[in-house]
């Protein structure tokens, strides 16, 4: 009896303070997780490639080469989930959004930044809330460190 | 342990999820429902007096503090003119001035010891007297009226946000008439010169006359204190040339995300064909000012897809315009379980925006609807304002 009302009052602790995500909302479909995480997993190798690249040509190549593998992976798979189509539509447009060579300029990245949440996220104040941009402003940063 | 007990245990278990999933729906909409409704407006049925101006001895010294530089503008802005630049009466602008109030969690009316300096909220709304809403009116018709933007899509959505006062602030950094983030100014700077050339150099009336302004309006720089983009001299002519800036950016950037994204073909695709491209557009650019433009125009996309896939499928049938109704507050509370592919426009980002203010679309239609009931349909806002109709 005393372990049945501990474990219930644990279960109930944990229940309150986990956020509503781990019950289901915003309609997350558990079985559409492993495309997004390919997807975010190409992005991270994307910026693995970038501090391996010599020269601007070499870091606009993997960059191009990732959005077609994004779009590869995500053309084999049927439709995810809505938040994750979302997401994944999102971020392709970021990425999109990025200048490529011969357009970029390294002395403007902060304008390619300010333009990125302008157009994604005008509102976000001090924290970035929307995942797709927070992610498109890794590559950003990342190839923006590494760009000469 | 034995049978019995075990039994006992799972039985706790599973109570104790069934307690926490309970509390976790109760939880969320009632937070659904007591931010939205702040949201609001719960705006009584109109007086007359909601239409005339404030007399400043009647206002009091503490609700006066605009008014010795308001009385600084030139008469051209001041004083009534024969002909206005606005397409709308100047009643809509008294009216919105005098019925907002700022009631908004963390929105207030600013307090700036100096036109540069850091502003400090809980001042007193200003005293709307006839200069002050002269002013307002006369400077927003000109600075719309030279860069040729329309005038009337404006005012929902600046009636919801800063009810045209040039002190309103929201919780963030949002400052002024305009009500811009510091990451639109910063965008918006990369245009800022090619816009006073324009003014410059442009033959239209309303053009002209702001041209001997435009010395005293410079651009904004990052991380400046927000009264520079409030308090008079500069303000409101630098806030909304900021405005104007922003609405020509996100116009041309929905126009290139709808192309390059190809939505009108999915629209089509989800069964709904026939509208017309402006309303679209006014949609999206609107929607844009809270989640981006390029953002705002995947959101049509993503919901369009879903749809049409949904219609595949055989789950959902064709969009119609209902599906375009921003009028319900109450879209997105209650799904259960959400399908996408059966959502309204207004239930699918209420459930799927990531970012901005949550029904921020059916927040401005809520305002346009409180326009239109109490003018005449059309006077200070268009009656088709933020609505989608298939011709088919």
């Amino acid at each position: 009896m005393r372990f049945g009302l501990v474990s219930f009052a644990v279960l109930v602790a944990l229940g309150l303070c986990f956020p509503g995500s781990l019950l289901g909302q915003k309609g997350a479909d558990r079985g559409s997780v492993n495309v997004r995480q390919k997807v975010d997993s190409e992005v991270l190798n994307l910026q693995r490639n970038f501090d391996r690249s010599k020269k601007n040509t070499d870091l606009f190549r993997v960059l191009k080469k990732t959005e077609l593998e994004i779009s590869r992976v995500r053309k084999k798979e049927p439709r995810q989930s809505e938040a994750d189509e979302v997401y994944m539509d999102q971020l392709a447009a970021v990425l999109g959004e990025i200048p490529r060579d011969g357009e970029f300029k390294k002395e403007s990245c902060f304008d390619y930044r300010t333009s990125l949440i302008s157009s994604f996220e005008p509102k976000s104040g001090s924290e970035i809330k929307n995942p797709a941009l927070k992610t498109g402003l890794d590559v950003l940063t990342a190839l923006c460190r590494q760009a000469k | 342990m034995n049978r019995f007990g075990f039994l006992f245990v799972l039985l706790f278990v599973a109570a104790s999820i069934g307690v926490a999933l309970a509390y976790h729906r109760w939880q969320g909409s009632l937070a659904g429902q007591a931010n939205f409704s702040s949201e609001l407006p719960a705006f009584e049925r109109a007086q007359p007096a909601d239409f005339e101006f404030e007399k400043t001895e009647e206002c009091g010294a503490e609700r006066t503090y605009l008014e010795a530089e308001i009385e600084k503008f030139p008469p051209v802005f001041r004083d009534v003119r024969a002909r206005a630049a606005a397409d709308f009466p100047r009643a809509c602008l008294t009216y919105m001035m005098k019925r907002q109030s700022l009631t908004k969690e963390g929105a207030s009316f600013a307090r700036c010891p100096a036109s540069e300096g850091a502003a400090g909220g809980g001042s007193p709304k200003p005293c709307v007297s006839e200069n002050y809403v002269n002013v307002v009116y006369n400077l927003f018709g000109d600075v719309t009226s030279c860069f040729e933007i329309p005038q009337k899509e404006f005012l929902p959505k600046l009636f919801a946000e800063s009810g045209f006062h040039l002190n309103a602030m929201s919780a963030g950094f949002d400052a002024g008439i305009g009500h811009l983030s510091p990451v639109e100014i910063q965008h918006a700077n990369a245009s800022f010169e090619s816009f006073k050339t324009r003014i410059a150099s442009s033959d239209l009336d309303a053009c002209k006359r702001l041209k001997p302004y435009l010395s005293k309006v410079q651009a904004f720089p990052a991380g400046e204190n927000s009264c520079g983009l409030m308090m008079p001299p500069q303000n409101p002519l630098r806030n909304l040339v900021y405005l104007a800036i922003k609405y020509d950016q996100h116009a041309r950037a929905v126009q290139k995300a709808l192309a390059r994204y190809d939505v009108v073909e999915s629209l089509r695709q989800a069964g709904f064909r026939g509208f017309e491209p402006e309303q679209l557009q006014q949609v999206l650019i609107t929607l844009g000012f809270d989640t981006g433009p390029i953002a705002a125009v995947l959101y049509m996309k993503n919901f369009a897809q879903a749809r049409a896939h949904a219609i595949q499928k055989g789950e959902a049938g064709p969009l119609q315009d209902s599906d375009f109704d921003f009028n319900d507050p109450s879209a997105g509370r209650g799904l259960a379980s959400p399908e996408a592919g059966s959502m309204t426009f207004p239930q699918y980002l209420a459930m799927f925006q990531v970012s901005g203010t949550p029904h921020f679309l059916t927040r401005v239609k809520a305002h346009a609807k409180v326009l239109n009931t109490t003018f005449k349909e059309g006077t200070c806002v268009s009656d088709s304002y933020l609505s989608l109709s298939s011709s088919l």
